[in-house]
């Protein structure tokens, strides 16, 4: 017994310094190319390498429950965009406040009968009101509930455009945004869907639209996503796009092709995921009807939101989005080692499937493995904590890396007192918030089933 | 043991990787700061050097070589250039534009600028983008006494040979600003031969800021679409469409044409709306009619709110009876607009039951609302 047992840990031991170096050097790839592309990027801008257009129309969607608190704000916001030709589309997915009353009340809108040619499936709509702004149709749908991913396809159901942006009520859009989000569109037209760079509202000082400082806020719970949000959109988001790669467009800021999502079949309205899921399903559908497409992510076109500031809020979003992960990867399974799908197969998904979907299991069977080792007493422990500062040094480098990196794309300050702070976060992200986010992820799969069609909601600041 | 010596010089390998990151982080950081400096100490210098060109009876004198060989020397600088390009606007807007243009004259007697544009030939893709973004800011240095520069021109039409898109949309930029039509025709031309491309959108937007005579520009880019790509045809005919009605009778017998990709016909349709032509009617009725692409028949369905007429509403009426949601959408939104008696035989038109009446309800709630709107106007 001790045998098997000794023989078990050598392979885990054996299993855990691959896995770990896989991602380290994942994590190193990321951070490098995203480097590399943020100076090439930023020095296109410089020498004035841009394509500044703003009348492909847009439709922006904004699916909303019980969002009375950012409705009116968010609405406005949009109003303000730099872009000449679009409209925006919220649906009240069935509230239980004043979301869709301070609208009609704020912008004067007027009740229509208005018919929708329903080509996604969704619950149906109770009552329509439009009105027009400026240049910009504003439409507001209210819907029997059905969860996030109906209101959005009761959304591109009634959308005019042949683009539309996807976007949460308490996200905020820089004024440039719609601008930078069409460009991949503009150097290719086989462009499918673009994915938006999301930053956390709380850090973002904004004037006249754009966000003129960023710092980190006191918050340790708020400033360790943001440094989690910063190495996501400016590191593995920009090595994934090199090769069509990227599997997650963010729901809080996405541009679809409105076609190939229909043709696709729209959102699932089963899905907790649902960002992730029509991604998948992209993927799937170009591959099977050999369409030649590109899904693209502009780090560049910038979208605000909130960011839960209370444990609970967090552990919950978080849940939720690991569900969703599953979810999606179990209804395309046929991504998974499949030749046809190349590198979206080989490393995408495996990356998806192995650090983050299975990372709760593997990690737990880790702890596992150290402490059967420590029983029969041929745990390493010098080497164990030797490995493990240096991983920790290593995994607070590289987000230092990026969050530098970020501020300096970004044009923002870097004090002193910020650096020690990013610092600090830095640490406690690989330290302590990682465990937070094993727990959420361990959650999910058990409390699997529970939380369908369920909208998720987090306490407003 | 040996296991862990190799394991630790791993993590030592990893570690200086990611230690190296951080230093061309910070390296980056620090040139970019010090690069901003050099850029603004270059601006500075470069207005300097502008001032010293003025006489004492505040005129420019005129070009020295040895300031021109400076000149070439330092402007062949991407870097160098751009802080010229800050001074240049610094100076324009301090001095306003009848020195600006005095300098500039002398700019283009100096032939500085021809030189550049062909040593930049030779550069990074995103400097010769550069380089033609900064040309089609100053579209004068392009020109010289006898109008455009050949020269300058013909060097700006090789950059756009394996180059990407910013720098074609640039190079455009720069032939649209001096008003080139045989640099625009040559240029769309390469990007026919070499399979370049560009968005319609783009192209239409960047021809139309075309600053020479649009109208002959049009009739050269037409004069090509039995040559040209679909793609680029399609963006010469939403140019067309922004502002010509000169070509009402040229686009019918291609609509006629159904061998024509359907893009480039539907842009004609959409053509037909903003510019009223009484023989495209029957053909526009026709593809409403068809059943074999409803794209056709929704956008012909919404051109005929141009046409007014018995034959039009009598179309618009039966094509509520489409299969096709949108076309009954397209029809029903005409049909509030001709119909002046709509409200009156709604049921007559459309039966309850199908989607159509509740499109025409809607298109009458909002011809309704938009009368009430301009009532409340009026009494305002």
């Amino acid at each position: 017994m001790t045998n098997i047992l000794a023989q078990f840990v050598l392979f885990s031991s054996i299993f855990f310094i691959a896995y770990l170096l896989i991602y380290a050097t994942f994590a190193f790839m990321s951070v490098a190319v995203g480097a590399y592309t943020l100076r090439n990027k930023e020095r296109m801008q410089i020498l004035k390498n841009e394509l500044k257009h703003t009348t492909i129309p847009i439709s922006i969607i904004i699916p909303a429950f019980n969002e009375a608190t950012v409705i009116i704000k968010s609405v406005k916001s949009l109003l303000a965009l730099d872009y000449q030709h679009y409209e925006i589309v919220v649906v009240d997915d069935e509230s239980n406040d004043d979301t869709s009353q301070l609208l009609i009340d704020e912008f004067d809108m007027k009740f229509y009968n208005r018919p929708i040619n329903c080509l996604l499936e969704c619950k149906p709509h109770i009552a329509v009101y439009e009105q027009k702004i400026g240049n910009v149709n504003l439409t507001l749908i209210r819907k029997l509930n059905g969860g996030k991913a109906d209101a959005l396809n009761m959304g591109i159901n009634s959308c005019r455009y042949p683009y539309f942006i996807c976007m949460d009520a308490d996200s905020f859009l820089q004024k440039n945004s719609l601008e930078k989000i069409v460009q991949p569109i503009l150097e290719d037209d086989t462009t499918v869907s673009v994915g938006g760079m999301v930053l956390i509202s709380q850090c973002v000082q904004i004037e006249n639209g754009m966000a003129v400082n960023y710092r980190l806020p006191s918050s340790l719970l708020v400033s360790m996503q943001a440094i989690e949000y910063d190495r996501t959109f400016l590191g593995s988001r920009i090595l994934f796009d090199t090769f069509n790669g990227n599997l997650i467009i963010s729901g809080a800021f996405g541009l679809f092709k409105k076609s190939i999502v229909i043709a696709a079949g729209g959102y699932d309205s089963n899905s907790l995921g649902e960002d992730m899921e029509l991604v998948l399903k992209t993927h799937v559908y170009c591959r099977n009807n050999n369409i030649k497409y590109r899904i693209r992510y502009a780090s560049n076109s910038v979208c605000l939101t909130q960011a839960p500031s209370q444990i609970k809020d967090l552990i919950g979003q978080r849940r939720r989005w690991h569900i969703g992960m599953f979810q999606s990867m179990r209804e395309h399974w046929q991504i998974f080692l499949n030749l046809r799908f190349g590198l979206v197969s080989f490393l995408s998904f495996m990356y998806y499937l192995l650090y983050e979907l299975l990372s709760p299991i593997i990690e737990i069977f880790g702890v596992a493995s150290i402490i059967i080792a420590a029983h029969l007493n041929i745990l390493n422990v010098r080497f164990m904590i030797i490995f493990l500062a240096l991983y920790v040094i290593y995994g607070v480098v590289l987000s230092l890396c990026i969050y530098s990196q970020h501020i300096y794309q970004q044009k923002f300050k870097l004090s002193t007192i910020d650096l020690v702070k990013a610092l600090l976060i830095c640490f406690l992200e690989f330290t302590f918030f990682r465990y937070l986010m094993l727990y959420s992820r361990f959650q999910a799969f058990v409390r699997y089933g529970k939380n369908k069609k369920v909208w998720g909601s987090i306490k407003r600041e | 043991m040996i296991t862990d010596i190799r394991i630790h010089m791993a993590i030592v390998m990893y570690l200086i990787g990611c230690f190296s990151l951080m230093i061309y982080n910070a390296m980056v950081i620090y040139r970019k700061k010090s690069s901003s400096k050099a850029m603004s100490n270059n601006t500075n210098k470069w207005i300097k050097v502008m001032n010293q060109q003025f006489t004492k009876e505040n005129k420019i004198r005129k070009s020295d070589p040895k300031y021109e060989k400076h000149m070439i020397k330092s402007l062949k600088h991407v870097e160098k250039l751009i802080a010229f390009s800050n001074a240049l606007n610094y100076f324009k807007l301090e001095y306003g534009t009848d020195l600006y243009n005095q300098y500039i004259v002398t700019l283009v007697q100096s032939k500085v600028f021809h030189t550049l544009a062909v040593i930049y030939r030779r550069k990074k893709n995103e400097e010769r983008a550069y380089f033609a973004y900064f040309i089609s800011q100053h579209p004068q240095l392009a020109k010289d006494t006898e109008g455009i520069c050949a020269d300058i021109i013909s060097a700006m039409v090789s950059y756009i040979e394996d180059s990407d898109i910013y720098c074609r949309s640039n190079v455009l930029k720069v032939l649209c600003s001096v008003g080139d039509v045989y640099g625009v025709v040559n240029t769309l031309q390469l990007f026919n031969d070499k399979n370049i491309f560009i968005h319609h959108k783009l192209l239409a937007e960047d021809l139309f800021n075309f600053t020479g005579d649009k109208e002959v520009l049009s009739l050269y880019l037409w004069g090509k679409y039995k040559i040209w790509n679909d793609n680029l045809i399609l963006g010469v005919i939403i140019f067309i469409t922004m502002f010509s009605d000169a070509f009402k009778d040229t686009f019918l017998p291609v609509l006629r044409n159904k061998s024509i990709d359907a893009e480039v016909r539907l842009a004609i349709i959409r053509y037909y709306k903003k510019y009223r032509y009484a023989p495209a009617q029957s053909v526009l009725i026709e593809y409403l009619n068809q059943t074999e692409n409803y794209d056709f028949a929704t956008e012909a369905a919404a051109t005929l709110s141009q046409y007014p007429g018995q034959n039009t509403i009598n179309a618009l009426t039966t094509a509520l009876q489409s299969d096709n949601w949108y076309v009954q959408y397209g029809a029903a939104s005409s049909l509030a607009i001709l119909d002046e008696h709509l409200d009156y035989h709604i049921d007559c038109i459309a039966s309850k039951s199908n989607g159509a009446f509740q499109i025409v309800q809607y298109m009458l709630e909002h011809q309704n609302n938009k009368k009430d709107m301009n009532m409340s106007e009026l009494i305002i």
